[in-house]
């Protein structure tokens, strides 16, 4: 077969040279996303190339559509095989070698052009008999780190922010637009405005970081209260009361619980104050799948206006849903649970640690959803707060 | 003979002139000791009277903030009437709360945040309005040793938020963030302001109520803010101006302004 081929490619380049066995592989771009699979990919660089198993006589090229812009839908790459002036081998391995910026890497699924995780980046062709052969397989490029959404918040981390957005998004429910930002915003009433972004660095993928797109990279920050320090102002300049028993918490106010504590929906509703900041001398436990929220995870018209402070850490069982109110930990952990995102309503605050192992086994959808609510600050505004002083001798 | 007495009386002289002199350097030196000692002594007496001054007017200070009332109250109504050494009848600390169309705040370091209040704010039974008035703000800022950006967010009582992000002049801190404008009016400060931002009335509506101010940069440093419109601001704390007075008639005079109550930035920005 092989001399066969050889000698018909022979004979033919002598008289007609475009007789140059070609192969096309074509197909679109898609992006995997866990259990789902979307048309498209965002990336700032690709890189896209077939590599021969014999490179003799061999010229693969590879174009993008579109060329530009951020957004690509569709590749297709052609390898000639030079059979006037070399001797290429008609038989043999084409294997994919893609990469973009923001992805894990690309491939060719297994079986061909199904949404899976299997790949197998080798084509075997055979051009002996010369012509054009032509192959349909789309490359899948991976997404399966979890990534956070915030919606009308400013964010600010002291170290870098990685959290890369994919192309295609899957809202995480009713309070969420879908919009392919890391902060999101209400355009309609009551309308918000999205915040600042500052870390060391900043990766959100091709994401614009939010619709107004302000950030501070190469940023330093300067952290001077954390829950630590925030009791020791309370003790010494605000009005506060030490408990040892959550139904003693009659009364709109400040409140100090000394040692571990864990809170659930139960002893929550012995508080029969509406208002209060509980700091937590010690570790704080969230034992509850819907913390202090209705349970479509919206209405938060019944709920307490609470700020909850841990000098240590606020552990999230892996099971907790939603929870309603202003977390604000040394460290927080949401437990680890592999298709179970957690959504916070109200803010989230992590000094030194965040540890998140929520994960969902659709990847479109963001794995932590933090909302935040001005109105809680309002509500606190007298508890969870210091004052500022100007002194000056006449 | 008469020779060798008048180098007998040259002699004479000579050794009175030098006692003379030796009397008068002696003279000298103790007027000069007991001089310097007594205006030593008088300096540490008046410095001594200082700081008792100081150290009363401070203790007016605390006293005022505890009772958080208003008007002038002397020390002796305060119950610092055994203050030692202070003349606490004419003694006196005046609490004001007056609302002024152009305000400064204490010094902010970098990356902490100023809550303005653009509703009223009762200390006592520590409630929030929720009305504001319509009208132009100029946010004053920076300085030309630390010129920082902002981040501006206005917190309404419909729930609804709406920020800006600023930059000083002639530098971008924040990306895509407008700049800010050369100073035409600002509250006068020192060292003088080299920025300021207008938010518009039509912005701050009626129902705005709190305006939190943030300082960004990626030096250190501190700048106030200062705030100026037309109409008065409401309050934004007390002003309790202290005056302590010695039986010795010296008199000290310190001011403290204490703000209303302010949001930490570490709690209130999102951050993990």
């Amino acid at each position: 077969m092989f001399f066969l081929w050889r000698r018909a490619s022979t004979s033919t380049s002598n008289s007609n040279p475009t007789l140059y066995p070609t192969v096309a592989i074509s197909g679109n771009l898609r992006e995997y996303l866990g259990a789902l699979c979307f048309n498209n990919i965002s990336t700032s660089n690709l890189s896209l190339n077939i590599n021969p198993q014999y490179s003799a006589g061999i010229t693969p090229t590879c174009g993008i559509t579109p060329p530009t812009g951020q957004t690509k839908y569709s590749y297709r790459c052609t390898v000639v095989f030079d059979n006037q002036r070399a001797k290429p081998t008609p038989v043999q391995n084409l294997s994919l070698s893609a990469s973009a910026y923001g992805y894990s890497f690309g491939y060719w699924s297994n079986p061909n052009n199904t949404c899976t995780a299997n790949y197998d980046n080798f084509l075997t062709v055979n051009v002996s008999s010369g012509g054009s052969t032509v192959y349909n397989k789309d490359i899948y490029f991976s997404l399966t780190t979890p990534w956070i959404k915030l919606k009308d918040s400013s964010f600010s981390k002291i170290v870098s922010l990685t959290n890369i957005v994919p192309l295609n998004i899957t809202p995480y429910d009713l309070d969420d637009n879908g919009n392919r930002y890391f902060i999101i915003n209400n355009s309609s009433h009551p309308q918000t405005d999205p915040g600042l972004v500052t870390a060391t660095s900043i990766n959100t993928g091709t994401a614009n970081v939010s619709s107004k797109n302000w950030w501070v990279a190469s940023y330093s920050r300067i952290v001077s209260t954390s829950p630590q320090l925030f009791l020791e102002y309370v003790r010494s300049r605000k009005e506060y009361q030490t408990i040892a028993d959550l139904s003693s918490i009659t009364k709109n106010g400040l409140y100090v619980w000394q040692g571990d504590l864990t809170l659930n929906n139960t002893n929550l509703n012995q508080i029969t104050a509406s208002n209060l900041v509980l700091i937590v001398n010690g570790n704080l436990s969230i034992n509850e799948n819907q913390f202090n929220i209705g349970s479509d995870y919206r209405n938060t018209s019944t709920s307490k206006k609470i700020a909850l402070l841990s000098t240590g850490a606020i552990n999230f069982p892996n099971t907790t849903q939603c929870a309603a109110g202003i977390f604000i930990g040394q460290t927080i952990d949401t437990g680890s649970n592999d298709n179970q995102g957690l959504k916070i309503k109200g803010n989230l605050v992590a000094f030194s640690s965040f540890n998140n192992q929520r994960k969902w086994s659709d990847k479109s959808k963001p794995v932590v959803f933090i909302v935040f609510q001005s109105q809680i600050y309002l509500d606190l505004l007298p508890y969870l707060s210091v004052y500022k002083y100007d002194w000056q001798q006449l | 003979m008469t020779g060798n007495s008048y180098n007998g009386n040259m002699k004479k002289g000579q050794v009175l002139l030098i006692v003379i002199m030796l009397l008068a350097t002696a003279l000298t030196v103790a007027l000069t000791a007991t001089y310097k000692s007594v205006t030593e002594t008088q300096l540490s007496k008046l410095e001594e009277e200082n700081q008792k001054a100081l150290a009363a007017a401070e203790a007016g200070i605390e006293k005022a903030l505890q009772s958080k009332q208003q008007g002038t109250f002397t020390f002796d109504s305060l119950g610092l009437s055994n203050l030692s050494g202070i003349d606490t009848s004419q003694s006196s600390v005046e609490i004001s709360n007056q609302g002024n169309a152009a305000f400064i705040t204490p010094l902010l370091q970098k990356d902490e945040q100023y809550t303005f209040y653009l509703a009223n704010y009762n200390a006592q039974n520590k409630t929030l309005g929720s009305n504001s008035t319509a009208q132009d703000i100029n946010l004053c800022f920076g300085s030309s040793s630390f010129n920082p950006a902002l981040e501006i967010t206005l917190v309404k009582s419909d729930s609804s938020v709406k920020r800006y992000a600023v930059n000083p002049q002639g530098q971008t801190i924040i990306q895509n963030a407008p700049s800010s404008s050369s100073v035409t009016n600002c509250p006068p400060n020192n060292p003088s302001f080299t920025n300021q931002y207008l938010i518009p009335a039509s912005y701050i509506g009626n129902n705005t109520q709190l305006l939190i101010v943030r300082v960004i940069s990626n030096q250190n440093g501190s700048t106030r803010i200062g705030f100026k419109a037309t109409n008065p601001f409401p309050l934004q704390g007390s002003t309790i101006i202290s005056t302590a007075k010695t039986q010795a008639g010296v008199e000290k005079k310190v001011q403290l302004f204490q703000s209303y109550p302010q949001i930490p930035a570490e709690f209130f920005v999102t951050s993990f």
